[in-house]
Parts: C-alpha cells; structure tokens; sequence
C-alpha cells in the first residue's frame, strides 16, 4: 500500500533554538547547481556527469507564528539576520531514523526578516528563508 | 573556551545547565545571547576569610 506523508508534528530548530510550535510550514530544498556538459558530437543536452560536481544551492523556507515574548519567536530570529547559523528539521521527534531523517542545513544565511507583518483580526505570522549552506541527512 | 548558563526552556539542554562553545557548534551565540536563550556563566568561588592570629 502506498503511503504518504502528513507532517503534523516535525521538529524545526533554528540555531538551536526549538521553534517547532511555532512553525506552521517547512520546507527543505536539496540543490546541486545544473551545470551543462554537452559537446559536440551530442546529440542532446547534458548536464553534469562522473566527473564533475556543481556546488550546492540549498534553502530551508519556514513560516513562523510571530511573538515578541520572552525567548519566543521575534527573540530568536532578530540577531540571526545578516549571519549565518543551522537549521534543523525532521519530519517528527525521537531519534534519527531511515524513516524519521533529520535534515540539517549548516551554515545557511538568513537576508531578511519581517519584525512587524500583521493585519487586524489575524496571527502575525513571519516567513523566513535561509539560504546556502552544506545539507546532510542523517538516518542514523 | 567560554562557558554559558542555559536560560530559555527551547534549547536542547535543560534550563540552568552549563554549556560550552563546543556545544554551540555551528549556532551564533551572539544571537542566543541577544535572544536570552543562554548567558554567560561565570562560575562563584568561595570566598575564604582571612583571620588575623591572636597575639
């Protein structure tokens, strides 16, 4: 039987801080940069091969309820902007597992961040995207 | 190597234990600072009273 996956309960850790009930999407984005390496005598497009390695581009999205309490969201992110940290996040609590991986992302730089981005009768709500840094998995 | 006391219930580590730069591998800890999830721990010596010897 096919399954599919329902996150409900994944752990997200920016900078080792828990933000995991704050955080309402996650999304991780594993990229090696396409480079192309066809030639003549082709006859269609080739990109990369045994014998190169692009860099990677990766990015980690999170969408976080904002609050400006003590330790909580606002505290946690406002010193981050501009500097690079870690982002952790695996699809539920408990150990590493080949069916819980944790994914990584160290040394990913966050641009911007949004202090203030509400509307009357609604949860501010602030997304953030880390940029760059090396991806592991761990299952183990 | 720097020592912190951990002050917010959202790190790994329970509340008040101490930590060091090696276990903040990775993490800014300027910012953890800023957000007062750690500060920096500065370890209490006893103090000894010196008594003067009676003549």
């Amino acid at each position: 039987m096919a399954t599919s996956v329902y996150l409900s309960n994944p752990v997200v850790t920016i900078n080792s801080v828990a933000l995991t009930d704050q955080c309402t999407s996650a999304t991780v984005n594993y990229v090696y940069e396409q480079l192309e390496t066809t030639a003549f005598g082709d006859t269609a497009r080739k990109f990369g091969g045994a014998a190169v390695t692009s860099l990677q581009n990766n990015s980690i999205e999170v969408e976080l309820y904002q609050s400006y309490a003590a330790s909580e969201t606002e505290a946690t992110i406002f010193g981050l902007v501009g500097i690079t940290t870690n982002v952790v996040i695996a699809p539920a609590s408990g150990s590493a597992s080949a069916t819980n991986p944790v994914y990584t992302l160290t040394g990913c730089y966050l641009e911007s961040h949004t202090p203030i981005n509400a509307s009357l009768g609604e949860l501010s709500t602030i997304t953030l995207s880390f940029a760059g840094g090396v991806l592991t998995k761990a299952v183990a | 190597m720097s020592k912190y006391l951990v002050t917010s219930d959202r790190l790994i580590w329970a509340r008040d234990t101490v930590i060091d730069t090696a276990d903040l591998e990775h993490s800014n800890i300027d910012a953890l600072l800023a957000g007062g999830h750690i500060s920096p721990h500065k370890p209490t010596k006893s103090v000894k009273t010196i008594t003067e010897p009676k003549d």
